[in-house]
Parts: structure tokens; sequence; C-alpha cells
């Protein structure tokens, strides 16, 4: 019950909002050292994820928001560029509402939550590749990201699950 | 995972498979010139018979490419995910390998597709020349 007084408080909040942050910018790094892209152009696990996705179902929604935009701009100056900045944020706000719209529903557990993420996430890049580069044949490999946005998305879902059904006894 | 669930990754998954599919049907051929474009606007046209390095230049940085064997790819760049340099040479119509960060396309098209052939003698830099 201690952490349930704690978000109460603002100091408390921030501290945990702080926490939380740390914990997906080290989760996005971890995933740029591991190469599990097979080679394949924009097909990441999407670790982060894990943490915007747990939140959402801890924290309050303006919050994860915040999360998710510091977490991709601090990102961004540290391991990327302005270009970078811009595709994450392409990809993880639709990723974001679409997902807190799947959540709404009550009609998907966290891994279905996670899935609609994981395309979404996909298709918001792929939308502004083909604004920047404007060639509409990129839509091509749309079928490629859907595939590998629902499999990592499952995947991240479970995980997440999981990992929330191992905190709750210690909150 | 729930039912729902189940569903929407089964749906998405024969969605996926039907698209990686019907476009791998796409019919691939052996094309002759290598079109070059730069955000949307076209950068230049080579022959891809005749061997030959180009740097490309874009607003964000550059790419190095080269023209060998009836094949195309890139060898340097200094975009941040260097997808396009890890992309395999490509010579067939269907292919196209894509930088990003640079919003810069290489395609392969076919000889009467060309509009604006630049011959290996001229140089990119000098603009419209008659």
């Amino acid at each position: 019950m201690g952490s349930q007084n704690n978000r109460k408080n603002k100091a408390g909040r921030a501290a945990l909002g702080g926490m939380l942050l740390a914990l997906a910018l080290i989760f996005g790094y971890v995933e740029t050292l591991l190469p599990l892209s097979f080679g394949i152009p924009g097909v990441k696990l999407g670790l982060a994820n894990l943490v915007i996705l747990s939140c959402l179902y801890v924290i309050s929604v303006p919050e994860v928001l915040l999360l998710l935009v510091a977490r991709i701009l601090l990102s961004g100056f540290f391991f990327g560029n302005g270009m970078m900045i811009l595709y994450s944020l392409a990809g993880g706000l639709l990723s974001f509402c679409v997902m807190l719209i799947g959540k709404k529903t009550n009609r998907f557990s966290m891994a279905g939550v996670s899935i609609l993420g994981g395309v979404f996430h996909n298709l918001g890049q792929l939308l502004l590749a083909v604004v920047l580069v404007w060639d509409e044949k990129l839509f091509f490999y749309f079928p490629v990201l859907l595939l590998s946005g629902a499999l990592t998305g499952a995947l991240i879902g479970l995980l997440s699950q999981e990992i929330l059904n191992r905190l709750r006894p210690v909150q | 995972m729930k039912r729902n669930d189940w569903i929407l990754l089964i749906l998405l998954l024969c969605l996926s498979g039907l698209g990686i599919v019907f476009l791998g049907q796409r019919k691939k051929e052996e094309g002759t010139v290598v079109r070059i474009s730069v955000a949307g606007k076209l950068y230049g046209e080579y022959s891809l018979q005749e061997n030959r390095e180009l740097l490309v230049e874009t607003a964000q940085g550059f790419n190095k490419i080269r023209i060998e064997a009836n094949e195309v790819s890139v060898f340097a760049a200094d975009c941040p995910d260097r997808y396009c340099a890890e992309h395999a040479a490509i010579s067939k119509t269907t292919e196209q390998i894509v930088c990003l960060p640079h919003r810069m396309v290489i395609e392969i098209i076919r000889e009467e597709q060309a509009k604006n052939r630049q011959e290996a003698s001229e140089e990119q830099v000098d603009g419209i020349s008659e």
C-alpha cells in the first residue's frame, strides 16, 4: 500500500516517472545491442514499448504520454539525430493513440493492445517515410512491416503481462 | 492471450501473408537505367551498364554509390542507420535501395522510362545542360 500513497503525492509521482523514464531509455539502448532485425530494415523488437505499455496499466494516461515523448526526445539526442526523433514520434504517437483506444474498448488483453501498438508504430513510420521520401512504392514494404509489427507486438504484450503479474504482489 | 487477441493476430498474419505473396508476383525485369531521387526530386539517371562511382550529396549527408557489373549498391554513407550500405546490390525493376535519413531512393528503371539521362562524362553539379 506504500506505493499507492506515493503515487498520490507529487514528489512520489515525479520519482516514479523519472525511474520509469530511465528504464525506458535503458530498454531502448539495450535494443540497439540486440541484433534482432534479421537484416530487414525497420524490423525491431520494440523493447522500449514494454515500459510504455506496462505503464498504460499502472499510471495515468497524461503521465504515459509525457514519458513517451521524453523518452523519444532524450534517446534521440543521446543516440540519434533529428530525423530519428521525427520517425520515433510518428511511430510512437500513432501507436500510443491506437493502444489507448484498443485498451479503452476492453476487448483485448495486453497482448492484443500491444499487437495494435506494434502494427501502428510501423504504419506511422512508413507514412512519414512516404511523405519525406515522396515515393509511394515504399508501401510495397507494408506487408513485411505488418507481419513484424504483429509478431513483435504479441511478444512484447506477453512479456508486459508477465511483468505486471509479477509486480502486482510487490505493490 | 484472450480470444480477441488471437483473432486480431491471425487476421493480421493472414493479411500480411497475402500481401507478401501478392507483391511477390510482380514481374521482375532487368532494367538498364539507375534512377536516384532525393526528397522526391530526380537527382540523376545513370546507365546500369557503365561501371562508375557516384557521390550523392543531400542536405542530410552523403551516399557513395557504385555501379558495377550491371548492379548498383551503396558502399559508403554517413547516415546513422547504414541500412542503405548494408543493402545487397540491386539490378531488377522491382528493387530499390532507400536511405530514409537522407531521403534518398535508388531504383532500377527500363530504358524508355528514363527522363534525363546523365552521360558518363557529365557531372551532376552543373545542373541543367543542353
